[in-house]
């Protein structure tokens, strides 16, 4: 028996859920852009010939570009009278999700309606289908004959460098989560495998509100506590010892986050100074990272001029022995009101030519495995490149939609708690006009930062600094604790109320402000928490009597290295057009964090909502 | 006599006119006729094939059972002038339309246009195993049974394997997904002709629910999703030969797998349904378009066995086909369609 209304709310949490911050995902400054168009939308469509607007993930742009290109006046773009000429756009799968929800309001803002759709899993064309029905109206993804193929394949799997992956005895030893939740239970860390100079187990793992694969990471987590591979339910949530488990796994984790390039480029940086194997121990990432992390490539985007130069300490794919989750990139021809049947056609010419074995090859030396079975895998999924072509041995089933969303209403229950100290600028530029609507850089930034308090769990710990030259008449000067920490449960309403009261002042102490709160997280360092600072701040440091930027960085990067470290992590936002982005990012990456780009303040909400993701 | 001459010239210009007059407006009528054909899904590629050579059709591609439950409720007009689909789907149409108090759609003798028995594609190395288990050909009793007996190092395979997977397209929609579903049921009583009262023996409902526990849900081709993932997907999967031959000869792992042709053999039989009611002629018009030449070369060549056309790259001339489908009822197969939603919800 269905009930529509608790579908209705089931299918919306869950789609707000998982999309609401793929648009944040593209305002981390490490990452690149996550929505947008890929360069061809504006191509004028040949006299004769149909335009197929693609809206394509951004983990394949690269590729899909390279093949439309390829395809666009050749002979594979005509057949009988049609003519076909395709134009990429770059949306990630939860905005796209939304738009067709929505019918696709205002192109001049979204961009122009697509004609295919290929998120990165055929998860969310599932998605939409059921916010479609649960409003009344029909589906957009085609069943049966016209059904979408999958253009590519890529399975979820745990990277580990592999000395830590030889000291587990993989892959002759099968790995999963059990295995991992032993090891970060284990209060002699790696030192139980011989190896004490690790320091303890540390696993990154994004947010699943905000990631695909920590989503299926996630529930890759909560079939390994019940021992099952599909049909995963509500009832076995619910027990306790399932429970246990998923606090269990998750007490081991580093920090959490939207993206996972923050924590394969922070490896990255960490390997090339000889510190990669105690930043983190094992990462959930997507097969087609591990390759592009080997090959010295780990944002898997090459700038022009590039060399990528090969890690010293190489990752291994570990395929949890409990069973993966696939990534598919199904190729979605819409069953939309704007879509003609001419555009279905010449869509149905681009689905070809991508299937083709040929560009299946080209599909393969992207990293991902071929959706065409006619083409067999090879290089670079081989095991010299960490990944193993035999892998996986099994795949776990995708649970139904009401028990995702208890997924996720469950695992901001059990996540890691955190400690996190939000360091606000309230310099004079901070009362600058922000927006055509008559408010200042301070208001955006006040509205959002009481927002963000949301996404906070009860047992989380926070606390409000602010700062600005001469901001205190005595000592420390520049800034001022307004709250303490404490659990937000308790000080959520004294937190916003005291946001709500700032003033811009005085001058941007930026470096001293760094160190000191920097300082007094480390000094006051909770193991069993997540330790951070949130430091907002619209301009460059102004305070002549600390402006060595190489000895702040050099204090921030000792106090995270090591095995025995107590890393507390630094996430600058850069605020505002006049923000010294580039330090900020230096500030960030001395404590494997990551600097998030708001230099238009009208982002700042998206913003500070992807970096409370990382708590 | 130059009178009558041009009396007969003028009457034999006359005639001349009309018999030209004649045949363009036929012409022009056969051109204009709109012949609505409804596709099964598993005939895809015949069907496409059809349509693009004659231009009156006009085809609808979907499922089985999505045609089949539209048409059991249907009163007027059905939106199709045939249906090209496996039987006996157009008699599980009939036989709800009898519950719902509708009179027939369909007469009760169709011709075959095609046949393709129904196979097992498995990994030659849980093959191996299997073989051993089953003591003999693998089938489909002995495939429920292992899957049923608590993963793969239960029953002699490797640990990492897992469970059993078997993979079988929606039998509540597929057309093919309930023939083979109708053939391991028939392998577990060792008939075809199986009754519904059969389906409440106890060790029968033990047996089908360690099947179903073994069925992860899966698009409509779970043989091509297996040749894409490999062994993650599914250890085995039931399809039709039509379907599975191709693939197998053209796949990169297709040298990995054994095509099993499970005894007692049953086939998916194509039939072109059309409605007993046929005012405009279109029906007989599809009828004829089905038995023709073009037809016959569209079947054969997507997989299908068609009598006296060669057989499509991938299809073996062995093992020949038995003189019936070797499926159980219509009754009974929409009794498991009906059971196989309950159990699992899809």
């Amino acid at each position: 028996m269905s009930h529509p209304r608790r579908a209705i709310r089931t299918w919306t949490v869950l789609a707000a859920a998982l999309a609401a911050i793929t648009v944040a995902a593209a305002c981390t400054s490490t990452g690149s852009s996550s929505s947008g168009t890929a360069g061809s939308s504006s191509q004028a469509v040949p006299k004769g010939c149909t335009a197929v607007d693609m809206a394509s993930s951004p983990e394949k742009i690269d590729l899909i570009t390279d093949l439309a290109r390829r395809f666009n006046g050749s002979s594979a773009s005509k057949s009988g009278s049609t003519c076909a000429f395709v134009r990429v756009h770059k949306q990630s799968s939860g905005v796209t999700e939304q738009l067709l929800a929505q019918g696709w309001p205002d192109e001049a803002t979204n961009g122009t309606r697509p004609t295919v759709w290929s998120p990165a899993s055929s998860a969310w064309g599932a998605i939409l289908d059921e916010q479609l029905r649960t409003a009344g109206q029909p589906p957009m993804v085609p069943t049966g004959a016209a059904a979408p193929k999958p253009l590519q394949l890529t399975p979820l799997v745990i990277a580990m460098p592999k000395p830590m992956a030889d000291a587990l005895g993989y892959p002759q030893t099968p790995i999963g989560y059990g295995d991992i939740l032993k090891l970060a239970q284990d209060p002699a860390g790696w030192g139980g495998k011989g190896h004490p100079e690790w320091g303890p187990f540390r696993l990154g793992k994004t947010n699943p509100n905000f990631s695909t694969s920590a989503l299926s990471a996630t529930i890759a987590e909560y079939y390994a506590a019940t021992g099952k591979t599909k049909d995963l339910s509500n009832e076995d949530l619910a027990r306790p010892e399932v429970d246990a488990f998923a606090r269990g796994v998750e007490s081991s984790v580093v920090h959490y986050g939207d993206i996972t390039l923050t924590f394969l480029n922070n490896w990255y940086r960490n390997d090339a100074r000889g510190t990669a194997l105690t930043y983190a121990s094992a990462v959930a990432v997507e097969e087609k990272s591990v390759i592009d992390y080997n090959k010295g490539n780990p944002d898997g985007i090459l700038d022009p001029g590039e060399q990528p130069r090969p890690p010293k300490i190489p990752l291994v794919a570990i395929y949890p022995k409990e069973g993966t989750l696939f990534s598919d990139s199904p190729f979605i021809v819409l069953d939309a009101p704007w879509v003609t049947p001419q555009a279905k056609d010449a869509s149905r010419l681009f689905e070809t030519f991508v299937l083709q074995p040929d560009n299946q090859q080209r599909v393969l030396s992207f990293g991902f495995r071929p959706g065409n079975p006619q083409v067999a895998m090879g290089d670079p999924i081989t095991r010299a490149n960490g990944v193993d072509p035999d892998q996986p041995q099994n795949v776990l089933g995708v649970p139904d939609p009401a028990v995702l969303v208890k997924v996720l209403e469950l695992w901001g229950q059990q996540r890691k708690s955190a400690r996190v100290l939000m360091v606000l600028d309230v310099s004079g530029s901070m009362g600058e006009p922000a927006d055509n609507q008559g408010n200042t850089k301070l208001d955006l930034a006040k509205q959002a930062a009481i927002d963000s308090l949301g996404q906070f769990k009860p047992d989380d710990q926070v606390g409000l600094r602010i700062f600005s030259t001469e901001i205190s008449a005595t000592p420390p000067t520049d800034y001022v604790d307004l709250v303490p920490i404490g659990a937000v449960g308790t000080q959520r309403e004294l937190l916003a109320t005291k946001i709500r009261s700032l003033t811009p002042t005085q001058g941007t102490p930026l470096y001293s402000v760094s160190r000191a709160s920097y300082t007094v997280m480390r000094d006051n360092f909770d193991t069993a928490r997540i330790n951070a600072v949130v430091l907002l701040t619209d301009g460059k440091n102004e305070d002549p009597a600390d402006n060595n930027l190489d000895a702040l960085l050099n204090d921030l990067r000792a106090g995270n290295e090591g095995q025995s470290s107590r890393p507390v992590r630094i996430f600058p936002i850069a605020y505002g057009k006049d923000a010294d982005l580039g330090t900020l990012r230096r500030i960030a990456e001395a404590t494997n964090a990551a600097a998030y780009d708001a230099t238009n303040p009208t982002t700042i909400s998206s913003v500070l909502t992807a970096v409370v993701s990382n708590f | 006599m130059r009178r009558v001459l041009a009396v007969v010239a003028a009457a034999a210009m006359v005639a001349g006119s009309l018999a030209v007059r004649s045949r363009l407006d036929r012409t022009s009528t056969e051109r204009s006729q709109v012949l609505r054909l409804t596709c099964t899904t598993e005939l895809t590629a015949a069907c496409t094939t059809l349509a693009h050579d004659d231009t009156r059709v006009r085809l609808t591609v979907e499922p089985a059972g999505t045609t089949a439950d539209r048409l059991a409720t249907a009163d007027g007009d059905l939106g199709l002038d045939g249906w090209l689909t496996t039987a006996p789907w157009p008699d599980i149409v009939d036989l709800e339309r009898g519950g719902h108090s509708l009179g027939r759609l369909f007469p009760a003798t169709k011709p075959t246009l095609a046949r393709s028995p129904l196979v097992v594609a498995v990994w030659k190395d849980r093959a191996a195993v299997l073989g051993a288990t089953c003591k003999g050909p693998v089938g489909w009793r002995c495939l429920g049974e292992a899957a049923g007996a608590g993963g793969w190092s239960a029953i002699g395979g490797r640990p990492e394997w897992g469970d059993v997977k078997v993979g079988l397209a929606p039998p509540v929609s597929d057309g093919v997904g309930l023939a083979v579903l109708g053939q391991a049921v028939g392998s577990w009583f060792g008939r075809p002709d199986v009754s519904t009262g059969d389906l409440d023996d106890d060790a029968f409902k033990t047996w089908f629910a360690g099947l179903v526990r073994a069925v992860p849900p899966s698009a409509a081709s779970p043989i091509e999703t297996m040749l894409a993932t490999g062994p993650a997907a599914f250890d085995a999967a039931g399809a039709v030969e039509a379907e599975a031959g191709p693939l197998l000869a053209t796949a990169a792992r297709g040298k990995q797998v054994d095509l099993l042709y499970p005894s007692p053999m049953a086939t998916a039989d194509v039939v072109l349904a059309t409605p007993a009611v046929d005012a405009a002629g279109s029906s007989a018009s599809l009828r004829g378009v089905a038995a023709g030449s073009a037809a016959r070369k569209a079947l054969a060549g997507s997989g299908w066995r068609v009598d006296g056309q060669p057989r499509s790259q991938g299809v073996p001339d062995t093992p020949g086909l038995p003189a019936t489908a070797g499926l159980p009822s219509p009754g009974l197969l929409d009794a498991l369609r009906a059971r196989w939603h309950e159990v699992t919800g899809r």
